[in-house]
């Protein structure tokens, strides 16, 4: 066909499409009517027709590329969509999750291996060599615990809500960010996440043989155990969330790599969204429980609150969402 | 300039202009900034609510900066479809590999990955090093969180109606001129004919003085070969519209 022609004759066509698109553009397909609806479909078919003549039988670079570029721009008006799923999103906390977690119990308990080894790492060398450990394995100034010393009276207690508050969420945050990073650097064909779990792990030790040391290891547990029982994991979901991810990078059988990082991607953001609430619950509990004072929660009794999440999280991960084979996966 | 083919579910081959690292890199620039006002904005509420009970001050700023550092890009390429303020500026945008919008999990995967991203300094905000290297090393120029996400940035184009602009231009002519300017037009050939409606149509991508000489120069053409000439005061560019604008019209309509 001639260009004039064919320019001629569909230039109405493509002036309306783009009136419907900058309508859709500004305030979403919610804004068409019924009636509109059907027709930015026709007109952006027809363009998309269009597009395809121009590029075999009409010449002319401009009018090639101005198609070109309305028919790229309805594509992504109607392809677009994203709308907030609650009844999803909830169906992936119960049900969703476990699935998946379970799926990719390997690449936990790898994490926990690495953090295991970690500990006993650090407790070791905390107990083997103090100072050296102590100057090289802990990070000077890290907010954390310490054994009562020889003249005080009890580890003061957070009475107050305000610092109940700031601290909460302080170690919300913290953890957070621990987990998120420990997913990121997954890319790095998951040497970065190893590293992180592993020096998680020291800490935990290191600051336990601090506490033994001291002869205390029993209000070691009780402050650490309360919130530690979902932190812990939370953070290995994390570091677990990296080894997927690592795996979609490293192997690249039957796919093309780029097709199975990208595949992995996804499913790594799934397992890792489990760790949130996850944190969320432990530093209520951290603020709540384990600095609460000894006389109005026993250690006991903190213990056995350790217990009863540890409890509470392994159900969760190991008895729901049996018979709905990751019911999240496909729609997301 | 680098091409991204889509190909949409009717088999119609597309293109995206992929984004160079230049306007990614201004983008970002405005994203941080913004970021920086946005935590500066959460300093003060925390400040004055810490007025009232220190804790709960502190608490507001602590989370507030928490949301703002992971979720800025996450949330705004999410409910943007792919832009945030930087990006909407520099008039590019996140699609996916397949052409259409970018989903939730898409958007965490990329933007969380800025922190592998910044590799050698791993920060939530990122770009660094790697991202960089990475990113100039493939052909779309996209950097890890990209290839994880399955994403990639491209150019959006805004404002290009040169042709519905077209239309108008002849209008304003008056009958005879336009029955004699098509019966002169039909004289072209189809390669003249195409040439002249391609100059008309990429005028608003050619430099002042290039479009000046151009279509200066086809005025003259048309002035020699079809014996036509502008009238006094009409500007070459315009003459050349008019004579376009006729050729696109089939001779049963010239009567409306």
């Amino acid at each position: 066909m001639d260009l004039a022609t064919f320019l001629h004759q569909r230039r109405a066509d493509w002036k309306r499409l783009e009136e419907i698109l900058q309508r859709v553009e500004g305030s979403g397909l919610v804004s068409l009517d019924d009636d509109q609806a059907v027709e930015f479909g026709q007109l952006y078919r027809r363009a998309a027709s269009d597009l395809n003549q121009a590029q075999t039988f009409v010449s002319g670079e401009a009018t090639e590329r101005y198609l070109n570029d309305l028919v790229a721009r309805a594509y992504l008006a109607i392809y677009g969509k994203t709308r907030v799923d609650l009844w999803g999103l909830i169906r992936y906390l119960f049900w969703g999750y476990p699935a998946i977690f379970r799926r990719y119990l390997p690449h936990f308990l790898l994490a926990t291996l690495l953090f295991m080894a970690g500990t006993i790492f650090g407790y070791l060398a905390m107990m083997y060599d103090k100072d050296v450990a102590q100057a090289y394995l802990l990070p000077s100034g890290m907010p954390t615990i310490q054994p009562v010393g020889e003249g005080e009276d009890e580890a003061k207690p957070m009475y107050d809500t305000d610092q109940l508050m700031n601290f909460s969420s302080f170690l919300f945050t913290h953890n957070v960010s621990v987990s998120l990073v420990a997913f990121a650097l997954g890319i790095t064909f998951g040497l970065g996440t190893a590293w992180l779990m592993f020096y998680n792990g020291v800490l935990l030790g290191a600051l336990g043989a601090v506490f033994a040391q001291a002869g205390q290891l029993t209000a070691y547990a009780t402050g650490v155990l309360p919130h530690g029982v979902l932190e812990i994991p939370a953070c290995l979901i994390g570091g677990a969330a990296g080894f997927v991810l690592a795996q979609g990078f490293l192997r690249a059988r039957p796919w093309p790599r780029r097709e199975e990082l990208a595949r992995m991607g996804k499913q790594s953001v799934l397992m890792l969204f489990g760790c949130v609430p996850l944190l969320a619950v432990a530093a209520c509990l951290e603020a709540g429980v384990a600095r609460a004072p000894d006389w109005f929660l026993g250690k006991g009794l903190k213990l056995a609150i350790a217990g009863v999440f540890a409890l509470l999280f392994l159900v969760y991960v190991l008895l729901l969402g049996w018979g709905r084979p990751a019911a999240r996966e496909n729609e997301a | 300039m680098i091409l991204h083919e889509v190909l949409t579910t009717e088999k119609v081959p597309f293109t995206y202009r992929v984004a160079g690292l230049g306007s990614r890199f201004l983008a970002w620039l405005i994203d941080a900034l913004a970021i920086m006002i946005l935590m500066l904005m959460g300093g003060a509420v925390g400040v004055i609510l810490s007025l009232g009970r220190s804790g709960l001050g502190a608490a507001v700023m602590i989370l507030w900066q928490f949301v703002v550092m992971w979720g800025y890009f996450i949330l705004f390429e999410w409910l943007w479809h792919g832009q945030t303020p930087g990006k909407y500026l520099m008039g590019i945008r996140v699609i996916q590999w397949r052409g259409t919008a970018i989903t939730f999990f898409q958007s965490t995967v990329r933007n969380l990955l800025r922190v592998a991203d910044s590799l050698p300094i791993p920060l939530p905000l990122g770009p660094g090093l790697l991202g960089f290297i990475v990113a100039a090393c493939n052909r779309e120029q996209r950097r890890l969180g990209d290839l994880a996400g399955d994403t990639l940035v491209v150019h959006v184009e805004r404002n290009v109606q040169p042709i519905l602009l077209l239309h108008d231009a002849g209008s304003e002519a008056d009958r005879q001129r336009i029955a004699r300017l098509r019966q002169r037009l039909s004289q072209l050939d189809r390669e003249q004919k195409q040439t002249l409606l391609d100059l008309c149509l990429r005028r608003d991508q050619l430099r002042v003085l290039e479009r000046a000489r151009l279509f200066q120069a086809a005025a003259q053409f048309f002035q020699n070969r079809l014996e036509l000439a502008p009238d006094e005061y009409e500007s070459a560019e315009k003459f050349v519209l008019q004579m376009a604008a006729v050729l696109g019209e089939r001779p049963g309509e010239a009567a409306r």
